[in-house]
C-alpha cells in the first residue's frame, strides 16, 4: 500500500510540470514542492519498514 | 598563481593517503572486495560514494549556467531526477540489494546474465555501456581542467590539470578497488559541498535585495516560462529519472551497504547532501543572474549560445577572492575525478565477470581494464575528438535501452529473445536521433527511446511467455 502510495506520488510529481504547463503562479511551484516532500517523506517510511527485517 | 599549485598538491597528497589508507582494511587478493568491498561498507561512506559518483562536474559547471539563463526551472529538473532516485532506491533498489545478496552479484550485469543465462547477450551490455560512459568520462576531465587552466594567472597548464585527474583515477581505483574509490569519494564529496557553500555564501553577501525582483521580471522565478516548455522539461528530465537504473557506476553502489540499516542511511544521507548541493548550484545561478540583471556584475556570457551557459562559473571566478576561486577549482576536478573512477572501476568489473575472462584472472584483468580504460580516457581528454564529445552527449540516451532489461529482470519477466530485440531495436535509434538533426518529433527524443525500449521488451517477453507456455502444454 505504502508502496503503491509512494509510486503514485512520484509519478504525480514528475508530471506535474506538464499538468501545469502554462501555469506561471508560484502557488503551483509551490503544489510542486509539497508533493516532492511528500513523495520523500513516504519513500523514507517505506524504506525504514522494510529495514526492520534486519 | 601559488596558492593554485598548493592547493592541487594538498588535493593529491590527501586523496592518495586515503587511498592507501584503505588499503588496511582490504582484502587485496579478492575480486569481489576490489569490486564491491565485500558488501561490507557503512551508510555514510556508502552515501558519500554514491553522492560523488552521482554529481559529477555538471553541477556547479552546467546546472549552475543552467540555472543562469533559465531560472527557477533548473531546480526543478534537478529535484525531479532526486526524487525519481530516492523512490527508485525505496523501491526497485531495495529488491536489488537484496538479490545480490542471494545470488552473489557483483556487477549490475551479472543480474541480467542470471536471469537470461546468456553470457553473449550481457557482453553486448557491457560494450554498449563502455561505448556509452568512457566518452563520457573523458568529457568529465576537460571542464573542470579547462577551468584550472583559466584562473587568472593560472600556472597550472590544461594538460597537467588532466594528468592530475588521471593520477587521481589510477591511484584510487588502484590501491584498493572499491574501497579506496569510496573513501576517497568521501573526503572528495566533503570538498565538493564545502566549497559550493562557501561560493554561495560568497554570492549571497554581495547580492542586493532588488535582485529577486529583477529575476522575477525576467520570469526566472517561475518554472514554467519561455525555456522550461513540458517539451524540455521531459526531454532534460527523462534520462535523469532512471539514472540510478540505467547507469551501471550508481547501480552497483547498491550492493555496497553492509545491512538493511545501512543501505537506508546511504539513502538519507544521499538525499540530504543531493538536497543540499542541488540547492547551492542553482542559487550560485540565480544570484549571479540577479547581479548581472543589476549591473553589479559582467560575465559576458551571451545567453543565446547555449555553450556560452558552461562559462558562468569560470567566469564568476574572476570576481571572488583567489582563495575561493582555487577552492571552487578544486572542488570542480573532485566532482569530475570522483565520477570518472567509479565509472572505470564498474565498468572494469563488468569485463572482468560478465565477459569470457576465467574466475582466477578476474582480478588481473580487472586491474588491467582499469589502466587501459584511464589511459583512454586521458588520451581523449588530451585531443577531445568530435566523436568523443558527441558520443558524451548521447550517453544519458545510450543506454536508456538498458531500463527495461533491468527493471524486467529483477521482477520476473526475463526474456533473451526480448533483451536481444530491445538492444535491437533502442540502441540504433538512440544513436539514430542523437545523430540525425532537424528532425520535429511530437515527443524528445530521450522519451521516444525510453518508450520504444520497454513496449519492445513488453511485447517479445509476452510473446515468448505464450509461446513457451503453449509448447509445454
Amino acid at each position: 500500500m505504502l508502496r503503491a502510495l509512494l509510486l503514485v506520488c512520484a509519478a504525480l510529481s514528475l508530471a506535474l510540470p506538464g499538468v501545469l504547463a502554462g501555469d506561471r503562479s508560484m502557488t503551483s511551484f509551490a503544489a510542486y514542492v509539497a508533493l516532492t516532500v511528500v513523495t520523500l517523506a513516504l519513500a523514507y517510511a517505506h524504506l525504514r519498514r522494510w529495514a526492520v527485517v534486519d | 598563481m601559488t596558492e593554485l599549485v598548493l592547493a592541487l598538491g594538498i588535493y593529491l597528497a590527501v586523496v592518495a593517503a586515503v587511498s592507501v589508507y584503505s588499503r588496511l582494511y582490504a582484502r587485496t587478493r579478492d575480486p569481489v572486495d576490489y569490486f564491491i568491498a565485500s558488501r561490507g561498507l557503512s551508510g555514510l561512506t556508502s552515501a558519500m560514494t554514491y553522492a560523488a559518483t552521482t554529481y559529477s562536474a555538471f553541477m556547479m559547471v552546467g546546472l549552475v549556467g543552467l540555472s543562469y539563463a533559465t531560472g527557477v526551472g533548473a531546480l526543478a529538473f534537478e529535484l525531479a531526477y532526486l526524487v525519481s532516485t530516492i523512490a527508485i532506491l525505496a523501491t526497485f533498489g531495495t529488491r536489488v540489494w537484496e538479490l545480490s545478496r542471494e545470488r552473489g552479484y557483483v556487477t549490475p550485469t551479472q543480474l541480467l546474465r542470471d536471469r537470461l543465462g546468456s553470457r553473449w547477450a550481457t557482453a553486448v551490455a557491457v560494450a554498449l555501456t563502455a561505448v556509452a560512459l568512457i566518452p563520457y568520462s573523458a568529457v568529465q576531465m576537460v571542464g573542470p581542467a579547462s577551468i584550472i587552466a583559466g584562473i587568472g594567472g593560472s600556472s597550472v597548464d590544461y594538460r597537467v590539470a588532466v594528468t592530475i585527474a588521471f593520477a587521481i583515477t589510477l591511484v584510487t581505483t588502484l590501491a584498493a578497488g572499491v574501497r579506496s574509490v569510496a573513501w576517497s569519494d568521501a573526503v572528495q564529496g566533503v570538498i565538493m559541498l564545502s566549497s559550493a557553500a562557501a561560493f554561495v555564501a560568497w554570492l549571497t553577501a554581495r547580492t542586493p535585495p532588488g535582485a529577486l525582483a529583477r529575476l522575477a521580471d525576467a520570469e526566472l522565478l517561475s518554472p514554467l516560462n519561455r525555456f522550461w516548455t513540458p517539451y524540455t522539461f521531459f526531454a532534460y528530465t527523462t534520462p535523469w529519472i532512471f539514472f540510478a537504473i540505467t547507469n551501471p557506476q550508481v547501480f552497483q553502489r547498491l550492493y555496497l551497504p553492509r545491512s538493511r540499516r545501512d543501505y537506508v542511511r546511504m539513502v538519507v544521507y544521499f538525499s540530504v547532501f543531493g538536497l543540499v548541493y542541488t540547492v547551492i548550484a542553482v542559487s550560485v545561478g540565480l544570484l549571479a543572474r540577479g547581479l548581472v540583471e543589476l549591473g553589479a556584475l559582467d560575465l559576458g556570457v551571451d545567453l543565446r549560445d547555449r555553450a556560452a551557459w558552461n562559462r558562468v562559473t569560470p567566469s564568476l571566478l574572476r570576481y571572488t577572492h583567489p582563495a575561493l576561486a582555487v577552492a571552487v577549482a578544486v572542488s570542480i576536478l573532485a566532482a569530475a575525478t570522483s565520477t570518472i573512477n567509479s565509472i572505470v572501476l564498474t565498468v572494469a568489473s563488468m569485463v572482468s565477470y560478465d565477459t569470457v575472462v576465467p574466475e582466477r584472472y578476474r582480478l588481473a584483468v580487472g586491474k588491467a581494464v582499469v589502466v587501459l580504460f584511464s589511459v583512454v580516457i586521458y588520451l581523449f581528454a588530451l585531443s577531445t575528438p568530435a566523436f568523443v564529445v558527441d558520443l558524451a552527449v548521447a550517453s544519458s540516451t545510450l543506454l536508456l535501452p538498458l531500463l527495461p532489461l533491468y527493471i524486467f529482470s529483477v521482477y520476473g519477466l526475463a526474456s533473451r529473445y526480448a533483451y536481444v530485440s530491445t538492444l535491437a531495436v533502442g540502441s540504433p535509434l538512440a544513436l539514430g536521433l542523437t545523430y540525425v538533426k532537424g528532425l520535429h518529433l511530437p515527443l524528445p527524443k530521450e522519451v521516444l527511446v525510453a518508450t520504444v525500449s520497454v513496449a519492445t521488451y513488453v511485447v517479445v517477453a509476452l510473446l515468448d511467455r505464450a509461446t513457451v507456455g503453449r509448447r509445454s502444454q
